[in-house]
């Protein structure tokens, strides 16, 4: 046996050597070199990936140096004032009080209806009116008296104060001595913190020329409420993506 | 014989030197990469350690950015009742106002006193004026009553477009 396969060697060596040489090539192609392109192909297209997020993150951390904490702090403070964290019944009261103080007219009762929880009633589930807003609601009804241009001018600045209100529906009736009464029901916004601002990578969106009128509209209503809001105090602990954790 | 014994010693050195060819760019590719890939991911690290120090300012700048959008949709929302109170004193100009209500639907209810039959021919001729200006739709003339002393109290219903 190992003689006739020496012979078979002997004989046909030239082929034996280069169809080696050939099975070797072929079996390294397709276990070693195929998936070696296909690592490096994949490792590109990672590469390309984690470039495109660095771009992002250069981005965003360009853009959060470019803020000041500070201004952002007033800023938020004025929004606040405008929707508050909590349904902030007391601002509700001195807002209408102070808007009341300035028009002259004299508010006889104030109602607040379906006050749920007195804190943010963050676990409430939102109707679809306060979903479409994107904010809690709190309607309430207000009875005033006054003469007819200090109730015209109180219904007109009702929309105009720093703690908004919404009037959803209002009467008015104005007796045979001038003396006009009106009832006013209204929907004052609150909206809870967010407990979270997202990952990391998440990008962050310059306001919009929309947002920017908004803040100004907003920071040029009177604040009649003459109340304080607790300062915001965001405590970042130990990566706990919660800026606002107390 | 000899001839495709030649031709196979060919083949095997060109599928060899392809093969070792493929090896060397393809390994140099994936070193060179593995490297950048390395650096980049570095930096990408890096970047996220800077971003997660600015977490508070993030933070406030998306709690900014949410309520400026809710209050946006409460603005869009509100309307100027001092148009609509206007637009009341312009249809009542010479009526005797007696009350007016608006309900949910931003419609108004206005029912007016006057003292003869022609003031309440001009309150009507004031709305159709202000149909056409397109101040006011679809009005409806709910009731109209005559009174003995010759008052007439009128009762309409007018949607002012805002």
């Amino acid at each position: 046996m190992m003689r006739y396969l020496r012979r078979f060697l002997r004989i046909y060596q030239g082929f034996v050597v280069s169809g080696a040489i050939i099975i070797f090539g072929v079996t390294a192609f397709f276990l070693a070199v195929l998936p070696g392109i296909k690592a490096t192909r994949d490792l590109y297209g990672n590469l390309k990936d984690v470039q495109k997020e660095v771009q992002a993150l250069s981005g965003k951390f360009a853009f959060l140096q470019s803020l000041s904490e500070d201004d952002l702090r007033n800023r938020l403070m004025t929004m606040l004032s405008a929707v508050p964290a909590e349904k902030s019944i007391p601002t509700i009261f001195s807002s209408a009080d102070g808007l009341a103080n300035k028009s002259g007219v004299s508010i006889i009762d104030m109602n607040l209806m379906g006050m749920g929880s007195l804190a943010t009633g963050a676990a409430v589930r939102q109707s679809a009116a306060e979903k479409k807003i994107g904010a809690g609601t709190l309607a309430f009804t207000m009875n005033a008296t006054g003469s007819y241009d200090q109730i015209r001018s109180f219904v007109s600045e009702i929309n105009k104060v720093r703690r908004l209100f919404d009037v959803t529906s209002f009467d008015l009736t104005i007796g045979s001595t001038g003396a006009t009464q009106v009832r006013l029901s209204l929907a004052a916004f609150y909206q809870p913190i967010p407990t979270n601002v997202g990952m990391v990578q998440s990008p962050v969106i310059a306001l919009t020329t929309k947002e920017e009128e908004v803040f100004m509209k907003v920071s040029q209503y009177p604040d009649v409420s003459q109340t304080f809001l607790e300062a915001l105090a965001p405590d970042f602990s130990g990566g706990k993506r919660n800026p606002f954790a107390r | 014989m000899i001839a495709i014994e030649g031709q196979l010693r060919t083949a095997s050195l060109v599928i060899l030197l392809a093969l070792f060819c493929a090896s060397l760019f393809f390994g140099a590719g994936y070193i060179i990469l593995s490297r950048q890939f390395t650096s980049v991911s570095e930096k990408k690290q890096s970047l996220m350690t800077a971003i997660g120090k600015e977490l508070q300012k993030e933070g406030i700048y998306t709690t900014l950015k949410d309520r400026l959008v809710i209050v946006g949709h409460i603005i869009d929302q509100q309307h100027s009742w001092l148009g609509v109170l206007d637009l009341i004193d312009r249809v009542t100009a010479t009526g005797a106002r007696t009350s007016f209500a608006v309900n949910e639907n931003d419609e108004v209810n206005l029912s007016i006193t006057n003292n003869t039959l022609e003031d309440t021919f001009g309150v009507v001729d004031r709305i159709l004026k202000e149909v056409s200006a397109k101040t006011i739709a679809n009005p409806i003339l709910e009731s109209v009553q005559y009174k003995k002393d010759g008052t007439v109290s009128v009762s309409l219903t007018i949607i002012p477009i805002f």
